[in-house]
């Protein structure tokens, strides 16, 4: 389990521990919780060494939660995120960059209206070296032949990209899958 | 990032005068120009000034931000170009336009123009439908 995922959830049971304080907070305001209530729960640590340990156990495992999301919130190494942009040209008139996201979208639809054997396809940008690296995995009609459609795409893509876009393509890797079948309906 | 401070010309100090421009004016002129260039959608912009539009007037600086500096300028333009047209050509096509028509008016110094590529405009199929509504009426009267 991620430590992020941890820290959520450490959290959201501090937000229920006060949830819970809150509403005996308005419960004693309402009399709901009466001074003879709150004197017997007050008085539950003291009345034999078990209680006392099971007190001291509560407040020690409130610290350690309170303690854990200090240091959990506040002590994230910075991550190194991978540029979401690509350049496609510096020169004395400024920078043009383009986002990934962008470029994902031109890959998508030119899987889908280039090729007609491919049925399903699903991509992955990134840049390395001020190159694109395109990782595909698509799902081609039954009938295609394989090697042929993936090197059609793969040629056909590389070209669009570039001369759309100006940005050199370094590599497209592609992994052919297939569909999951559906449920016989019943 | 262009503040409240007024920008001054110094050539015209030695005159005797003083031209200041607003930032704002600056950025609406690089929107507006922007916006004549072929393969231009639309200007893009942060989720803050989307929500801005929405309730207030279209705001003609979205997308674009400007750093002036003494009597020389920062451009930064946020942009969504059409499907099928080159991005790397609508990308240099804009910054010449910007460039040539922010010095042309204000006589500013424009040192760089950045141009974001933020999203690619497909054509929408409400649109293609319209298209074919009127292409199908017409084979009916013939």
């Amino acid at each position: 389990m991620q430590p992020k995922v941890i820290y959520r959830i450490l959290l959201v049971l501090v937000m229920l521990a006060l949830f819970a304080l809150g509403l005996c907070f308005i419960g004693a305001a309402l009399n709901f919780i009466t001074a003879d209530m709150v004197n017997a729960i007050a008085a539950l640590p003291y009345a034999s060494a078990i209680n006392g340990w099971i007190t001291a156990g509560i407040g020690l495992l409130l610290c350690l939660i309170s303690t854990a999301l200090i240091i959990g919130f506040n002590s994230r190494a910075p991550r190194n995120q991978a540029p979401a942009a690509a350049v496609i040209s510096q020169n004395e008139m400024g920078v043009s960059s383009i986002t990934l996201a962008a470029i994902d979208d031109m890959v998508k639809r030119h899987c889908a209206t280039a090729n007609g054997n491919v049925k399903k396809c699903d991509s992955r940008i990134a840049v390395v070296d001020n190159k694109l690296k395109i990782d595909l995995r698509i799902v081609i009609a039954e009938e295609a032949n394989i090697p042929e459609t993936t090197e059609a795409l793969r040629t056909s893509l590389i070209d669009y990209i570039q001369t759309i876009t100006g940005i050199q393509v370094s590599n497209v890797s592609i992994l052919v899958s297939t569909e999951p079948e559906k449920k016989a309906e019943a | 990032m262009a503040t409240e401070e007024s920008i001054s010309m110094e050539a015209m100090d030695i005159q005797g005068g003083k031209i200041t421009f607003a930032p704002d004016v600056i950025a609406t002129i690089a929107s507006l120009a922007a916006n004549e260039v072929e393969g231009v959608d639309s200007l893009g912009g942060t989720v803050v000034e989307g929500i801005t539009g929405m309730l207030n007037k279209k705001s003609m600086t979205k997308g674009v931000k400007v750093d002036i500096n003494d009597n020389t300028a920062t451009i930064d333009i946020s942009v969504i170009i059409k499907y099928g047209f080159k991005i790397h050509e609508v990308s240099a096509n804009l910054q010449r336009k910007v460039k040539s028509t922010i010095e042309n008016m204000t006589g500013l110094n424009v040192t760089a123009v950045n141009v974001f590529v933020q999203a690619i405009a497909f054509e929408k199929p409400e649109k293609k439908a319209a298209a074919a509504v009127p292409a199908e009426t017409e084979e009916k009267e013939c």
